[in-house]
């Protein structure tokens, strides 16, 4: 890995990060619209707040907003309250801070898209490995169309389906949040089996889709390395065809699924945050949908803000390593 | 080079009749027929001709590694008294490196990119059984690399991180990992330079001879090959045209198309000729989805006569000195 | 071809043209449709399918009372199978529900016809916006290449990897103001044209070295007319797929925008129809009939796209054909 791809890679990062933080600044004053201002005086006239409170409020944030100076100076202090991750209070659960709110949601969403990433990533690219290769069962060659079929179906489409059959008819699982209400969040294994027990259904209607994703990827890798010369010589070694398969096929399929992996994240997020709002799952997605219910813009923007920061770290990182894992590549040009 | 001499007069390949056919939507496609030839023991056999006459094919078929829609459809291939188009898929798996072993065409992917080298050439050996602690690998393998002239650092390195010809020594160290009777090189330097070429045929040679093997070469240049063989075959449209010695081929060589492909070469043996006097084969070489009837060859040859369109010729004996058969195809004899 | 052997390399071409020699002119002009019908049923059957959803919604709709898509005009959480009384303005009318009612007063069955072809309406009109958006930057990049082409590409990588629903929140909310489906389709639009951007310019990339590309350059044709003469017919395949492929991820931008309740007001989109049933626990309450249309419409909608992009890989694609 050479250092100018290194710096070039993170200059990338934080123009990603420098460009959404500045999206948030910069579309409230085009569209001209104070939402601080708009929301109180909302809450104001539903008696939600009274009125002296109100314009304390509205100095409060005005001051903490640095509204009353020049542009440039707000822009300045914006960004470097964004990067210090200082979104300023919630509207919405005022006075608490939209840093602690999303602190409380972030980890159910890791948690999810994590495990079920991973895990669909496993279950495909050994789908599409055995799909490819000759040797395999027919039964790969027939879950296959299924499958890819269901992967054009948005998860949460499939998650309501899901929620129908297996927690309202089957009562197999609950039929939404988190965890069971009235129990607290502990560190036991009791709560840990409450948890993983709700995250099933919404883990797995991410996975069912994602699979063909992965799926496809591969096989098509998985193609490619049979036509190679590497396999000839190994087949001509005598080489038994699990160490075909698995050293010779997979080892060299599954590295490029890394990248594609990373350019899909954005998209598998933007899934997630869905079937949060299908589950009722205590994560960034049902906490964006209480964002957009109550106008709660401080959090929106911390929201977006972060959930961009998260996707272009994660796709840094991959970036990063993937020169590591593959060892044709010294550094890693994005073709 | 000289030829070598040693070893018993024992056929270490016999193939016979050898065909293999590729499947198409349009029919049957044969990519090679009848070919029928053998090697001594620590003999080397070239064989030529153009791209699509066959020769590939039948380095692959002889190690059983041609894929659908392609079959192997007749023949036999005996070394050591086993016929390998007979054996079974594991009986074959087995023979493979322990009794016939190939030299791969473009050594410069023939490697896994993702796997050490001295992994590459273990997977062979474990996958046969061998029995070896982790010392006695690194010994075998240190030995196989200096060898093939490769110092035992390689074994540590990736493929990306060698040269052409190193990538081509380390196919030879794995083709030679288990001391097969039969070597196949299929175009083996194609993809070098000259110097290098010449210095890799010499250490697949020397390696030969010390294991007593024999090597089937492909390639269609000849002139690297006669300084390297001691019997030539050369096919054509799927069918081996002709067989003898290299003496004989280039000497006295039967088949119009043979002649012609002596003809084209530069200068090798006939000092006479001057340099860029060279004369090419009129024509192009015919697709295999249409052959012509008869001599596959006839649309192409000056010496056509009226039958050979309407009858195929087989391999006949047209010059018999004490030791070494010529055989040609061809109507004319 | 799977015959990938060296040594049968050389003589493919044949195949095909036995092939294209067989039968009349009149016969194969007859027998052309079928005979491709024949070689891409995948392609095929995914047409015939987003035909059918279309005309679904087209046709279907006539026959429905608009105003059972509107909340309030009928009685909330009748089961489906059964005629209902309504009043429009005084008047009384009565219908027949399929699908029953939803927890607004709208019937599901209506807003199921009304919204299918919504939602691919705001689904094709994005996509072909976003498509000449990313085909012209891709053709100016991929073609004149240097810094332009840098600036383009950059900028695509970027924005691929960014969640573009959560830019599109951010949008609708501080936007605020209600929007039509037409301006839902602008917006998105202005996220979708990416992946055309890549695809063309890497094909326009490949195809500028190519031989003809040049002769017709030297030949003295003028750059727009090397374009369009010459690379436009040849990259149909690649732009139809993209054009699938960008289909389906504005109607899934669309929905995901409507299921966050940031879609077009008092739409009956099939979006929209999912934001309600949500926000009134469809799922959870097991009123299968008010979730299940809109999800299966969309579902159906979404497999078509598939097929017709899976279809046309083999044409996009020739290297692939015949694998698996």
């Amino acid at each position: 890995m050479t250092a100018e791809y290194l710096l070039r890679r993170i200059g990338v990062f934080f123009l990603v990060i420098w460009g959404a933080a500045t999206f948030n600044f910069v579309l409230p004053r085009i569209a001209d619209v104070n939402p601080i201002e708009e929301r109180m005086s909302q809450l104001a006239s539903r008696g939600a707040v009274s009125s002296g409170n109100t314009e304390a409020m509205i100095k409060n944030f005005e001051k903490r907003f640095g509204l009353d100076q020049p542009l440039y100076e707000q822009y300045l202090r914006y960004l470097w309250n964004f990067a210090r991750f200082d979104f300023g209070f919630s509207i919405a659960y005022f006075p608490t801070q939209v840093r602690s709110v999303i602190a409380q949601a972030l980890p159910w969403t890791l948690v999810l898209v994590t495990i079920s990433s991973l895990i669909y990533m496993v279950l495909g690219m050994a789908l599409g490995a055995l799909v490819a290769w000759p040797g395999a069962s027919r039964l790969f060659k027939v879950l296959f169309p299924p499958i890819m079929a269901l992967s054009s179906i948005p998860y949460y489409l499939v998650g309501i389906a899901l929620v129908h059959f297996f927690a309202f008819q089957l009562e197999w699982f609950p039929l939404g949040g988190g965890y069971t209400v009235g129990t607290s969040p502990g560190w036991d294994t009791e709560f840990y089996l409450d948890a993983t027990k709700h995250a099933i259904l919404p883990a797995l209607s991410i996975i069912l889709v994602s699979i063909g994703f992965s799926a496809i990827g591969m096989r098509g890798m998985m193609v490619t390395t049979q036509g190679e010369d590497y396999m000839l010589l190994a087949e001509a070694k005598g080489a038994r065809s699990w160490r075909l398969f698995a050293w010779y096929g997979v080892r060299n399929a599954m590295l490029p699924q890394i990248t594609s992996f990373a350019l899909a994240l954005g998209h598998v997020v933007s899934g997630v945050i869905l079937v949060e709002v299908v589950f009722g799952y205590p994560g960034i997605g049902s906490m964006l949908l209480q964002a957009i219910r109550n106008f709660d813009y401080t959090l929106l923007y911390g929201i977006v803000y972060l959930v961009i920061l998260s996707i272009a770290l994660a796709t840094l990182i991959l970036d990063l390593i993937y020169p590591r894992l593959d060892p044709r590549i010294t550094y890693a040009p994005r073709s | 080079m000289a030829a070598s001499t040693n070893g018993p007069q024992s056929p270490a390949l016999d193939v016979k009749n050898l065909g293999v056919s590729y499947f198409t939507s349009s029919g049957e496609v044969k990519a090679a027929d009848g070919v029928t030839f053998s090697i001594m023991s620590g003999k080397r056999m070239g064989l030529v001709g153009e791209s699509g006459s066959g020769k590939t094919t039948t380095a692959l078929a002889l190690m059983r590694l041609i894929k659908p829609p392609g079959r192997i459809t007749s023949g036999t291939a005996v070394i050591d008294n086993t016929d390998l188009l007979s054996l079974n898929d594991e009986e074959m798996r087995n023979a493979k490196l322990s009794k016939i072993a190939l030299v791969p065409q473009g050594a410069m992917n023939s490697l896994n990119p993702v796997a050490k080298v001295k992994n590459q050439i273990i997977d062979g050996l474990r996958d046969h059984d061998a029995d070896y602690s982790a010392n006695q690998y690194r010994e075998l393998i240190n030995e196989l690399l200096t060898k093939v002239g490769l110092s035992p650092q390689v074994g540590d390195m990736y493929p990306h991180e060698l040269s052409g010809g190193m990538k081509q020594r380390v196919t030879i160290a794995i083709a030679i990992s288990m001391g097969p009777n039969v070597i196949i090189a299929d175009e083996p330097t194609s993809a070098l330079d000259v110097v290098v070429q010449r210095q890799i045929m010499e250490t697949l040679a020397e390696l030969q001879e010390e294991l007593g093997a024999a090597i089937l070469l492909i390639g269609h240049d000849i002139g690297l090959m006669a300084q390297f063989v001691d019997t030539l075959g050369v096919m054509y449209a799927g069918r081996l045209v002709e067989t003898g010695t290299l003496r004989q081929l280039l000497r006295e060589p039967k088949h119009p198309y043979t002649q012609m492909l002596i003809d084209s070469l530069p200068s090798l043996e006939r000092q006479d000729r001057k340099r860029g006097d060279l004369r090419g084969i009129p024509g192009t070489a015919p697709s295999l989805y249409a052959l012509p009837s008869g001599c596959p060859f006839h649309p192409r040859c000056p010496q056509a006569m009226d039958i050979c369109p309407s009858e195929e010729p087989v391999l006949k004996v047209v010059n018999d000195d004490n030791q070494s058969e010529q055989l040609a195809a061809c109507l004319l004899y | 071809m799977t015959t990938a052997q060296p040594d049968t390399q050389g003589t493919m071409p044949l195949d095909t043209t036995l092939e294209r020699q067989e039968g009349s002119a009149l016969a194969r002009a007859v027998l052309t449709p079928f005979r491709w019908m024949r070689a891409y049923p995948t392609l095929w059957a995914g047409l015939i399918l987003l035909t059918f959803m279309i005309l679904f919604g087209v046709v279907g709709s006539r026959f429905v009372d608009p105003e059972l898509a509107r909340a309030g005009t009928v009685d909330i959480d009748l089961d489906p199978w059964q005629t209902v009384e309504y009043r429009v303005k005084g008047e009384e009318r009565s219908a027949f529900s399929v699908l029953g009612t939803d927890s607004q007063g709208r019937d599901v069955w209506a807003v199921t016809l009304l919204g299918t072809p919504l939602t691919i309406y705001v689904g094709f009109l994005a996509a072909l916006i976003g498509m000449s958006i990313g085909t012209v930057l891709g053709f100016i990049g991929g073609f004149y290449g240097g810094i332009i082409d840098n600036i383009f590409k950059s900028f695509a990588d970027m924005l691929i990897t960014v969640p573009v629903l959560m830019i599109l929140v951010v949008v609708a909310v501080t936007l605020k103001s209600s929007i039509d489906v037409t301006q839902q389709a602008l917006i998105i639009a202005a996220f979708v044209w990416m992946w055309p951007l890549r695809t063309i310019r890497s094909q326009v990339l490949t195809m500028r070295e190519r031989a003809y590309v040049s002769v017709a350059q030297i030949s003295g044709a003028n750059t727009l007319e090397v374009i369009f003469l010459e690379m436009l017919p040849n990259l149909l395949p690649f732009l139809a797929a993209s054009l699938a492929t960008a289909v389906a991820t504005a109607m899934l931008t669309t929905i995901g925008m409507d299921a966050l309740g940031l879609g077009p007001q008092n739409q009956p989109t099939l979006g929209n129809t999912i934001y309600w049933a949500l926000f009134y626990s469809a799922p959870f309450r097991g009123i299968w009939w008010w979730w299940a249309p809109p999800v299966l419409a969309l579902a159906l909608v979404f497999g078509s796209l598939y097929l017709i992009t899976a279809g046309l890989d083999p044409l996009a694609n020739p290297r692939l054909r015949r694998q698996v």
